[in-house]
């Protein structure tokens, strides 16, 4: 047994984790998987669900699922290994790659070159190859892949990406680029970095990136998560605030029903959406400025708005079987068309993916006012399927999202794990840290996971690892 | 299918009818030395297809058409449609239809041959690895000892080791059109080409040929080297051979000549 | 004196069949009427040209010996059967052979003729040697039968060959030395040359009957042709050759003793007709069944044949002599006159392909069937 193991308590390692979401599980995962002593995990989550946004809800109508959240995964095996796509095998879910090549816009729909030729002439094709180019020449797949890390070239994430779309000479190239990776991007070009809004337009070519989905449902994946862990699950349980107690551990407040609970923990990772990271309270008050530089590092907010409708018979098959297509309405909306996959399907469904400013200005809106909205947005070839609605749904991802992940400054991977020095077992994880993906988080939080299994193996009060790293940043 | 003496060879080589008066019927010689018979129907310029004349009454013509199956033709494949925006594209081995604007068919058509010749020249390549592996079996005895009762197929085996390095020669050559990744941006020509590939599991197909053709590259290749093992030894062993003969009969000789003498006292 | 059973090779059947007319023919011929080659000169008279071809039975049965071998090592082989069991199967064939010439000395002749190393003791002590030479290169197995061609006739110098034969017949005492000089050089058919037509026959069959038929006839062929040129050659010269090529004998073409042309002529002669015959009949019994329903019965019992005729005419010999004189040999030789002993001969041939037509029709046994029981 370990020296940690063997602490005079006769305890087994505290470890909490809060929030329920796919940080929280991920990082939860790891650590089981990767520890080679036993720990005492407890997840807190607050509402009553696990998964946060990888959410796969049914219709009241029909028993038919839609996404909610996440509509799809990213693979970027391609390029390198990827973690996320391995637990998704490992944990034996089936998958079916998606696609979708055209952009509505004005109603004509542009799905390659010929085609944007065809609507802005040869200028627009000529702008827009010209984009791409420099595109790709500023992030290689390689670039692309390592975006997370410490050993990222800054040169690309350096600047606003609204000059760069304003390279593009040719209104209609411009806005056909706009038009396809806006909803990805869920804010205005000029809310976010170049860097970021490279990776959303790149992720469109299959060498850097291609997407796929669980069929079934999405949330398949947090639930197999969430189905193989030990931790001690606690929903409808609220974190309100974090600080040091009496003798030295992590002090939790929470609120578990009318009841306000206080537990002490020798580890605490907090992975929550940034909206919710702000309504923590921190008394310690170390660690009250270091969430509070934190926060204003990271808090770059960015918005979703989820409307799936469902349909009374299946949805006419797209050209080239395409899972979706974009849209330039709403400043430029993802709309899928979520039963392509499913040969099978009785009835249709719809979900449009609508990010950034429209986002946030149509979330005051009814859910009836928004439905027909959207309904208006239909293209040509989907356009019969208006009069078949039998009942839609709206999601509102407000603040969901980070619309510059890392911050206009990318900190040590480290750094953006621990932000207090002073509190050497209090991590954060979240996919605001990396790039806003499933991947990003994952990646969080096995950073995490290794780093707070490393430290429980090499007992209490050793900080081997803290000490090093402080060196390195000293002499930096 | 039962043929009777009645049934007659479909005519491919006729515009069916219902499509516009401009649809056209091309014969395209391909790379891979078979021919492609193209059904060309036109639409105007300037539409994504949903306002062309009953377009969807066409794709389901131009699709029948390709479907249609020579009662005497056992070998005919499924057909593949492809729906693009604005075009629609149907194909199957020796016969394909394009459908689109004016101002877009030549482009298809160049894509859908460059498909076919591709296609057409692992469907041949495939039919000689079904070939060598036929022989696998029979022949894979020789490639761990080879006997000396096998002589007479060194001939045989050697040609079909010539025959399995012609063929993984070709499929490496077909290997960059089998296995090439996504243009990006797309284009037209691209996307068809693309979407004809998965449709077909060209670059699966492909991997199987290789994997066969490797098969029977191995095996002939270790059949060659157990030849020349077989063959050095047996060279010894003639020559150990003929130095015991040689023993022998001068042993014989030294034998009757003793005997001789003794014979003579 | 075939043991080799399937694949049965037409050209094989006639070509043995024609041995046995001979051997029948000169065997009725010499024993019954004393009428044979014993002249001292080449080709002398118009009789000798006709007597010529009695002279190719032997080397028929003893070169068909290793063809046979050939074929029958293939059908083992395709049985699956081992090596071991093979070599097994063939040294008990050959001592088979050599325990029944020994006992065919004695019984149908005397037991002082037991020694005499006749031809079922050549084709016993040829399966024995074919046993180690089938592990050979062809190619030596044929140089080696070359070899014990040349140098035969250097044997027979060095052992005074013509001491051991008197009046046309081996004569021996009962000695080792004697006993293996005439198995070796000087009996009747010694190992020298004679081991050489079982060897030629094993390494000729590898060419004909394995893989390429067409191209590897034409060598046989030619191979054939050589050896009857060079026989030819060597009889034309003959004055001219040294003795040692030559050996004791005093003629070219001898078949006592078998004679270095005598060798090469007959093999030569015998090889071609194999050829021809091969590209004439084989894999078309169907065209040749007249010919094939009479020569078949007798090539498949040819063992039995040789037995049987011996019997068939040299015991009657003795006793016809024993109770005419008193003497049992009085009549050999002087029965009667060679046109009546070639009747005689004709109507045993005639006889003999009926009887063995229902030996095989009705699964009688026979010594060939014994010898496959025995040995197999």
């Amino acid at each position: 047994m370990s020296a940690w193991l063997a602490d005079s308590s006769g305890k087994l390692p505290r470890v909490a984790i809060v929030g329920g979401g796919p940080g929280g599980l991920f990082t939860a995962w790891h650590l089981e998987q990767r520890t080679a002593v036993p720990l005492s995990l407890t997840i807190f989550e607050a509402t009553a669900r696990l998964g946060g946004k990888v959410c796969t809800a049914s219709f009241a109508s029909a028993d038919i699922q839609y996404e909610a959240g996440a509509a799809e995964l990213y693979d970027y095996s391609p390029v390198d290994v990827d973690p996320l796509r391995e637990l998704v095998q490992q944990l034996g879910l089936p998958t079916v790659a998606i696609g979708g090549s055209a952009v509505f816009v004005a109603g004509r729909s542009i799905a390659n070159l010929d085609d944007l030729g065809d609507v802005g002439g040869a200028s627009a094709r000529r702008e827009f190859a010209n984009f791409d180019i420099r595109s790709r020449s500023a992030m290689t797949p390689a670039d692309f892949y390592e975006s997370g890390s410490d050993h990222a070239g800054d040169a690309v994430a350096a600047g606003r990406f609204e000059p760069a779309l304003d390279g593009i000479g040719c209104g209609k190239a411009r806005r056909y680029v706009d038009v396809m990776i806006h909803s990805d991007l869920a804010t205005e070009a000029g809310e976010t970095s170049c860097g970021y809004g490279l990776q959303n337009y790149l992720m469109n070519d299959p060498a850097y990136m291609q997407l796929y989905r669980i069929p079934g449902g999405n949330e398949q994946l947090m639930q197999a998560v969430a189905g193989r862990l030990a931790a001690d699950v606690r929903l409808n349980a609220a974190v309100t605030a974090v600080g040091t107690g009496p003798n030295g551990a992590l002090q939790l407040q929470f609120r578990s029903g009318e009841r306000h609970l206080v537990e002490d923990f020798d580890t605490v990772i907090l992975a929550l959406p940034m909206d919710a990271l702000k309504r923590v309270r921190f008394t310690d008050t170390a660690l009250a400025d270091a969430m509070r530089q934190h926060v204003e590092h990271h808090d770059h907010p960015a918005h979703y708005l989820r409307v799936s409708v469902l349909l009374d018979r299946p949805v006419p098959v797209l050209p080239g079987d395409d899972a979706y297509v974009m849209l330039d309405a709403f400043g430029g909306t993802c709309l899928y068309v979520e039963s392509a996959c499913d040969p099978c399907a009785t009835n249709g469904v719809l979900g449009w993916l609508i990010g950034g400013t429209a986002a946030v200005e149509m979330a005051s809106l009814t859910d009836d006012a928004l439905v027909a909205t959207v309904l208006d947005s239909l293209p040509p070839p989907l356009a019969i399927c208006r009069d078949r609605v039998m009942e839609a749904r709206v999601h509102r991802w407000t603040n969901a999202v980070s619309a510059l992940p890392g911050g206009w400054s990318r900190l040590p991977v480290d750094r953006r794990h621990r932000p207090s020095r002073a509190h050497s077992r209090f991590f954060v994880v979240g996919d605001y840290l990396y790039d806003s993906t499933l991947n990003g988080v994952l990646d969080s939080a096995e950073h995490v996971a290794g780093w707070v299994v490393a430290e429980h193996a090499s007992g209490p009060g050793t900080m081997l690892m803290d000490r090093d790293r402080a060196t390195m940043e000293a002499l930096q | 299918m039962i043929v009777t003496d009645h049934d007659e060879p479909r005519d491919a080589g006729r515009i069916p009818a219902g499509l516009p008066a401009d649809a056209s019927l091309r014969r395209v010689p391909l790379a891979c030395n078979e021919e492609l018979l193209m059904l060309i129907v036109p639409l105007p310029d300037g539409n994504d297809g949903e306002s062309a004349p009953n377009p969807v009454r066409i794709t389901e013509t131009v699709t029948a058409w390709a479907a249609e199956v020579d009662p005497r033709d056992f070998t005919s494949l499924p057909v593949i449609t492809v729906p693009l925006y604005g075009c629609h594209v149907v194909w199957k081995p020796g016969q394909a239809a394009v459908v689109g604007p004016v101002s877009r068919l030549e482009l298809l058509t160049t894509a859908l041959s460059d498909f076919a010749s591709c296609e057409g020249e692992l469907r041949q390549l495939e039919q000689r690895c079904v070939d060598l592996v036929a022989t696998v079996e029979e022949d894979a005895p020789h490639a761990f000892e080879f006997e000396g009762r096998a002589v007479s197929r060194r001939g045989t085996l050697a040609s079909r080791f010539r025959e399995a390095v012609a063929v993984r020669g070709r499929l490496a050559v077909l290997a960059p059109a089998a296995h090439a990744p996504p243009v990006h941006p797309p284009t037209l020509a691209s996307q068809l080409g693309e979407r004809l590939r998965d449709r077909t599991r060209l670059a699966e197909r492909h991997e199987f040929a290789v994997d066969r053709a490797e098969l029977a590259e191995r095996l002939y290749e270790a059949c060659g080297q157990r030849i020349s093992e077989f063959g050095i030894a047996q060279r010894q062993m003639a020559l150990e051979w003929a130095i015991v003969v040689l023993l022998v009969i001068q042993t014989a000789l030294l034998v009757v000549d003793l005997l001789s003498r003794g014979a003579a006292t | 004196m075939s043991h080799a059973a399937a694949p049965r090779q037409a050209s094989i059947d006639v070509l043995r069949a024609v041995a046995i007319v001979l051997m029948v023919v000169v065997h009725f011929v010499e024993n019954l009427s004393g009428w044979y080659d014993g002249g001292s000169g080449p080709f002398e008279g118009v009789h000798r040209v006709w007597w010529l071809p009695t002279g190719f039975a032997a080397p028929i049965f003893a070169l068909l010996s290793g063809m046979s071998y050939r074929l029958w090592l293939g059908v083992q082989t395709q049985r699956g059967l081992s090596d071991e069991t093979i070599s097994k199967r063939t040294v008990r064939r050959g001592l088979f052979l050599i325990g029944l010439g020994f006992a065919f000395n004695v019984l149908v002749w005397l037991p002082e003729d037991i020694f005499n190393w006749d031809i079922l003791t050549l084709i016993g002590v040829g399966l024995l040697v074919l046993d180690v030479a089938r592990r050979m290169p062809d190619w030596v197995v044929g140089m080696a039968a070359v070899l014990i061609i040349f140098v035969s006739p250097a044997m027979r110098v060095a052992v005074d060959y013509t001491a051991y034969w008197q009046a046309g017949y081996f004569d021996y005492d009962f000695t080792l030395t004697d006993v293996l000089l005439g198995w070796l050089v000087v009996g009747y058919f010694p190992i020298f040359p004679w081991l050489a037509f079982p060897l030629l026959g094993h390494a000729f069959a590898a060419w004909l009957f394995d893989g390429n038929r067409s191209g590897r006839l034409r060598h046989i062929a030619a191979s054939g042709v050589a050896g009857i040129a060079t026989a030819l050659a060597i009889t034309a010269t003959w004055d001219a050759l040294p003795a040692v090529l030559t050996g004791e004998g005093g003629r070219g073409w001898t078949m006592f003793p078998a004679s270095t042309a005598y060798c090469l002529g007959t093999a030569g002669t015998v090889t071609l007709m194999v050829a021809i015959l091969h590209q004439l009949l084989d894999g078309r019994r169907d065209d040749w069944g007249w010919l094939l329903d009479w020569a078949t019965p007798l090539s498949r019992h040819a063992l039995s044949m040789y037995l049987l005729h011996h019997v068939v005419h040299v015991w009657p010999l003795w006793v016809w002599g024993a109770v005419a004189t008193g003497e049992t040999t009085a009549l050999w030789q002087v029965a009667m006159p060679p046109a009546a002993s070639l009747v005689l001969a004709a109507g045993f041939l005639i006889g003999a392909a009926f009887f063995f037509h229902c030996v095989d029709r009705r699964r009688i046994p026979s010594t060939e069937s014994l010898m496959r029981w025995l040995c197999d």
